[in-house]
């Protein structure tokens, strides 16, 4: 009499493993075969340069971490929601920047219909995450310029990877408010979050910020959606992906709203009173 | 790299011409080589069979990252399911085999508690101890008393099992590593 037991059990598992003939991959600290990407947002720039539109329609994520499921159900949202131009991560796409969590993400995020760009979050930079972003992305301060628009995409986790690159970003900026009507500036930490910034950071940044008549900075980092409307420019955090949660901003030379969208329902981002 | 790969050569040779003669027996012990299945790009190890199901492996394996090498050290303990299967004179198989084990590694870059530049020990999660489940097939060569075993197996780490854990749909095409191994019994 023939019995299904364990043993049984342990056949058909191993069989059902050799059928999704699994790679070789040599290390859990790390791998070559997840480097199968490479200069990610310098092609996608490119990409976006070539749309050259008077506006533009930008989804912008953050936080997905590890959870994936939330993460490509933003992704499909993305995809099915018309118009958008392109779309920005604002990084902490993994938990510890393990290069298998760079692949389960790219798995998802290469699923996007549309030109992305990503930008490194402090989760992202730990160990052999900046390398690995740098050879994935590339460079992890990059600037894209669109004729009247300028995006910049900036490293700001300054405890994982060091201060912020200031002579960098003045010299980006510096290219003059006569070549770009817009800038929007896409970093991780919120500019006033005081574990990774000193008041002296911050004040630097808003320096920059003010000097150089920047619309709006972009941040991810506390996981919950929030506007502030300064008297010369705006700082939007952008939720985490949790509930298909993206925000949606539609930025022209004349224009600029702020939406917040939630499972394919997009509302206009309430603004907040900037504290004294 | 090279000389790695002659010195690992060198050592299957001389390992097939010592002439191991030993049975499969209890407290046995086995040089065995492997790559992939997140024990190191290339990997040794000492097998130690306190019976002839169970195998305790220690071992150190080695990975090259964008110009740096990794180091790690491999702790498997794994059990065979099934006595192996004599095929003919030559050849025994050992359908599967289940184990488990830890991978540390103590390069730099890795830690238990988060570097002094955080504001907290526990600011990140560790990143220098992974846990495994391993599940592998063997193969049993044995030709003028020298015995060398060709060893399948794959992987999985905790990493992806607490993301399977925390995400009820989604799956990953990286979900596992394979490896082989040979083994040399001593």
């Amino acid at each position: 009499m023939w019995k299904f037991g364990f043993k049984h059990l342990l056949i058909i598992s191993w069989m059902a493993v050799l059928c999704a003939c699994p790679p070789k991959i040599d290390s859990p600290y790390f791998d070559k075969s997840h480097l199968s990407v490479a200069n990610w947002n310098i092609i996608n720039a490119q990409a976006i340069a070539k749309l050259n539109k008077p506006s533009y329609r930008i989804a912008v994520i953050a936080d997905s971490h590890a959870n994936y499921q939330p993460l490509l159900d933003a992704v499909m949202s993305i995809n099915a929601t018309p118009d958008i131009d392109f779309v920005v991560h604002l990084g902490d796409f993994t938990e510890k920047s393990l290069p298998m969590e760079f692949s389960y993400f790219m798995e998802i995020y290469g699923q996007l219909k549309i030109p992305s760009l990503v930008v490194i979050g402090n989760h992202d930079a730990i160990d052999f995450g900046p390398k690995m972003f740098e050879q994935m992305f590339g460079p992890r301060n990059f600037a894209v310029d669109l004729s009247w628009l300028q995006l910049i995409l900036l490293d700001a986790n300054t405890l994982e990877t060091g201060p912020i690159d200031y002579p960098w970003l003045e010299q980006q900026l510096a290219q003059g408010p006569e070549k770009y009507n817009r800038r929007l500036i896409f970093r991780h930490t919120n500019y006033d979050n005081h574990i990774h910034h000193t008041q002296e950071d911050s004040d630097k940044f808003l320096e920059l910020v003010e000097k150089y008549q920047v619309d709006m900075v972009l941040n991810g980092h506390r996981h919950t959606a929030g506007t502030i409307h300064y008297p010369r420019w705006i700082s939007h955090q952008v939720s985490r992906v949790e509930g298909e949660a993206f925000s949606l901003i539609e930025v022209s030379e004349k224009d600029l709203v702020i939406l917040n969208c939630k499972k394919g329902v997009c509302a206009n981002a309430e603004a907040q009173t900037p504290a004294s | 790299m090279p000389k790695l790969k002659l010195l690992l050569l060198k050592f299957y040779l001389l390992s097939m011409f010592c002439g191991f003669s030993a049975t499969a027996q209890k407290n046995e012990f086995q040089a065995k080589l492997s790559t992939g299945g997140y024990l190191g790009e290339y990997a040794a190890a000492v097998n130690f069979l306190p019976t002839q199901r169970w195998r305790l492996m220690l071992g150190y394996g080695q990975t090259e990252a964008l110009g740096e090498k990794i180091h790690q050290f491999n702790a498997i303990g794994d059990y065979s399911w099934f006595r192996a299967k004599r095929i003919n004179k030559h050849f025994a198989w050992t359908p599967i085999t289940t184990g488990m084990g830890l991978v540390y590694s103590p390069n730099d870059e890795f830690f238990i508690q988060s570097p002094d530049r955080y504001p907290e020990k526990s600011y990140y999660q560790q990143t220098a101890v992974h846990a495994l489940l391993l599940m592998g097939s063997q193969l049993r060569s044995k030709f003028n008393n020298v015995r060398v075993y060709a060893e399948y197996f794959i992987a999985v780490t905790d990493t992806y099992l607490i993301a399977q854990f925390n995400n009820e749909k989604w799956h990953s095409r990286y979900c596992c590593s394979s490896g082989i191994s040979l083994i040399f019994p001593f």
